[in-house]
């Protein structure tokens, strides 16, 4: 579907434990179009991995027809899951923006979308679970090269797959001490990112309390804020909101100041 | 009635696109077209109305496979529109980073996309499953050399891919001693197994002869940053090796002055041009744009010499471009790491309204950025121009050379698969990214 192939190589990062697989015929690839030379899908398969969201026909008619094909269809990433970036021009009337892409530079006020054996551009560029039955959900951007390799370990070995229970707060290694921070700050604001201490207790907005784990919360232990891309955690559970009382103490403190 | 054989999907290449081979009424070869069927994301319209410093880590979602590269231009460019500078320890971390990118990047192609091509002429075979039988040492060491390309982005990005560190004025994870170490010891491990590369490249050079020396030919021009010593992948210098020999310098500057779009009804990637050139003139990027205006001290870039005289004009030897480019990478990185990486790697910075562009060598060639912002921060105005946009005509143009040669006194009925595989490669030596391809345009914010 329509993406970054980002998912792509992720998978591919699996590196050798990928290749002892397919040597030992545990695995076998029948159509991926970037590592093989098939053309299309032709017979039934186990599982099919889709990454990238949906925004043309033809990608709703491949969807549609391969899923046929599948015994299970995993959504791989959080394009497949949720739209992912892919989606987020949704908001601004999608059409409109592609539209205005395509201006041709010697007459700039001429606007046309190709069309000459191109597929149809959907309004809405969507999660693949619009149009195909999903069975297994594995968002991220990409999802982190452990979390497909847990993942392809369950399915090899038939043990189904395992849901996600901590938020990406949860495996994060930086310090709490459950103090508030004074106001907001962007992170170009600070000189240093301090290593120990919680980014939100920084002043920093992080999502990490808001977002679902088992990434291992490889942004905050990068002293970069999580961005929130495996997907909202109210998915998973109900959070109420004194579940993130740093955050909304932020905001009231950040409230408070301006008012004075 | 024109028809049309239709070569879709391409694979073994990033993004979707197919080639349209034409012919005439007399089912006589006429022409091929690369359409790409991917629409764009709308990425330009998303950043307008985000700060800039959200910037670096969502561009890199453009492209999964080079999405380092975007992360360092787009925070380049955020940053001269603030008018500020990362500290110089930021700079080495950004510049490794573009390295372990082409490190990986480069081997995924060699080793995944484009060997494959050459082991085998049955389809079901031409993978990597095909490769693992006929030569389990290159798939090893390729794996291996890959592995550590992105075990060095994610020790000073944070993650593998899209990256997290990179923010305007600098970088907010300074290096740990152990991991300078890390990484100096993975150096070393890659320096052995890119032997196994170099010997596969020249070996297939040697084998396909007139394959590398004939097949698909263009002649074009060549755009690229002005190389240094060492193979530079920022500068703010750029070289255009025309193809009647003329080579001129500009800055990068004058590049967003003269590019132009032009809009195909076939494709969903434009075809871009510089106003000064023409739109006749064939412009290429990328390794062999890099390799023919290299000056570096490197032996494996004399025996590319021996082979294909530079500036080559060969569709092909992109492959082994890539190769000598590789051995380059590992060289520049030790240099960095040898002149050592402090610990100062962010500055706090003030936004400021403004606009700036900011340039690099992605692994797949020229990528330019060019951003304005608010006092805030806030960015107004989104430009990016990718490699394979630059590249798509020359791949349209290569594969209808090779299709000239490969189809000639044939008929419509008479094109197998073998024919269509092989003008399939072509398009492959450029290693395109279609997903990058389709962003070229400018998106202002409507007031």
């Amino acid at each position: 579907m329509s993406g970054c192939s980002g998912c792509h190589i992720s998978l591919l990062d699996l590196g050798d434990s990928l290749v002892d697989l397919l040597k030992n015929a545990k695995l076998s690839i029948k159509y991926s179009q970037i590592l093989m030379d098939e053309k299309e899908l032709s017979q039934k398969v186990d599982l099919l991995l889709v990454e990238g969201c949906v925004t043309t026909a033809h990608d709703e008619e491949i969807l549609k027809t391969y899923a046929a094909l599948a015994d299970k269809v995993a959504a791989i990433g959080s394009c497949a899951c949720f739209g992912g970036p892919g989606a987020i021009a949704n908001q601004f009337g999608r059409s409109e923006v592609l539209a205005k892409m395509f201006s041709d530079s010697s007459s700039p006020r001429k606007i046309q979308i190709p069309t000459e054996n191109l597929p149809a551009i959907h309004e809405f560029a969507c999660s693949i679970d619009a149009f195909a039955k999903v069975d297994f959900y594995v968002p991220g951007c990409p999802p982190e090269m452990e979390v497909l390799a847990d993942f392809v370990d369950n399915i090899v070995n038939r043990r189904g797959s395992v849901g996600y229970v901590n938020t990406v707060c949860d495996e994060c290694s930086l310090k709490r001490t459950g103090e508030s921070p004074n106001q907001i700050k962007r992170i170009i604001e600070i000189n240093e990112v301090d290593p120990e201490k919680c980014l939100v207790e920084q002043g920093i907005i992080c999502m990490g309390k808001m977002t679902i784990g088992g990434c291992g919360a490889k942004c905050p232990r990068a002293y970069a804020p999580c961005e929130g891309c495996r997907g909202f955690s109210l998915i998973l559970k109900e959070v109420s909101p004194s579940d993130s009382p740093q955050i909304m103490n932020v905001l009231t403190n950040s409230n408070r100041k301006k008012n004075k | 009635m024109t028809q049309s054989i239709f070569i879709e999907p391409l694979t073994r290449i990033e993004g979707h696109a197919k080639l349209n081979v034409q012919f005439d009424d007399n089912g006589v070869f006429e022409r091929v077209l690369f359409q790409s069927y991917e629409p764009p994301r709308g990425f330009e319209r998303i950043f307008v109305g985000m700060p800039g410093e959200e910037v670096p880590r969502m561009a890199s979602k453009i492209c999964g496979i080079c999405s380092s590269a975007y992360n360092v231009v787009a925070a380049e460019a955020i940053e001269k529109c603030w008018e500020v500078e990362p500290p110089e320890d930021a700079k080495k971390l950004r510049e490794l980073m573009l390295l372990s990118n082409l490190l990986q990047s480069h081997t995924l192609h060699f080793a995944m996309l484009a060997m494959p091509d050459f082991i085998s002429r049955v389809p079901s075979e031409k993978n990597i499953v095909g490769l693992l039988a006929k030569d389990p040492e290159v798939v090893h060491s390729s794996v291996k050399l890959r592995a550590i390309g992105q075990e060095i982005t994610e020790i000073i990005g944070g993650r593998r891919i899209h990256a997290a560190t990179v923010v305007p004025g600098g970088n907010t994870k300074p290096l740990r001693k152990e991991e300078i170490y890390k990484i100096h010891s993975r150096l070393k491990e890659a320096n052995i197994l890119l032997e196994t590369l170099k010997d596969r490249a020249f070996r297939l050079l040697e084998s396909n002869k007139s394959l590398f020396e004939g097949f698909g030919k263009i002649k074009s021009g060549f755009l690229c940053l002005k190389q240094k010593k060492y193979l530079a992948l920022t500068n703010d210098t750029l070289e255009l090796a025309r193809a009647d020999g003329r080579v001129e310098t500009m800055k990068s500057e004058f590049y967003s002055r003269s590019i132009k779009e032009h809009v195909v009804n076939y494709s969903f990637t434009k075809l871009p041009y510089l106003d000064e050139v023409g739109k006749d003139e064939i412009i290429r990027v990328g390794p062999l744009a890099r390799i023919n205006r290299a000056c570096w001290n490197n032996p494996q870039l004399r025996k590319f010499d021996e082979v294909l005289p530079r500036p080559s004009q060969s569709t092909f030897a992109y492959n082994i471009a890539r190769i000598v480019e590789l051995e380059e990478c590992l060289k520049r990185m030790q240099n960095i790491i040898d002149g050592g990486i402090g610990t100062h790697t962010k500055d706090a910075v003030r936004p400021k309204a403004g606009h700036g562009a900011g340039i690099v060598e992605a692994p797949r060639g020229i990528l330019y950025h060019h951003y304005a912002t608010d006092r805030r921060g806030i960015v107004t105005e989104a430009t990016i121009i990718a490699p394979t946009t630059q590249n798509a005509l020359a791949i349209e143009k290569s594969a209808d050379a090779a299709a000239r040669e490969r189809l000639a006194g044939k008929f419509y009925s008479e094109v197998t698969r073998e024919d269509t595989d092989s003008i399939e490669m072509v398009v492959r030596a450029y290693d395109p990214c279609v997903s990058c391809s389709v962003h070229l345009a400018q998106i202002k914010k409507e007031v």
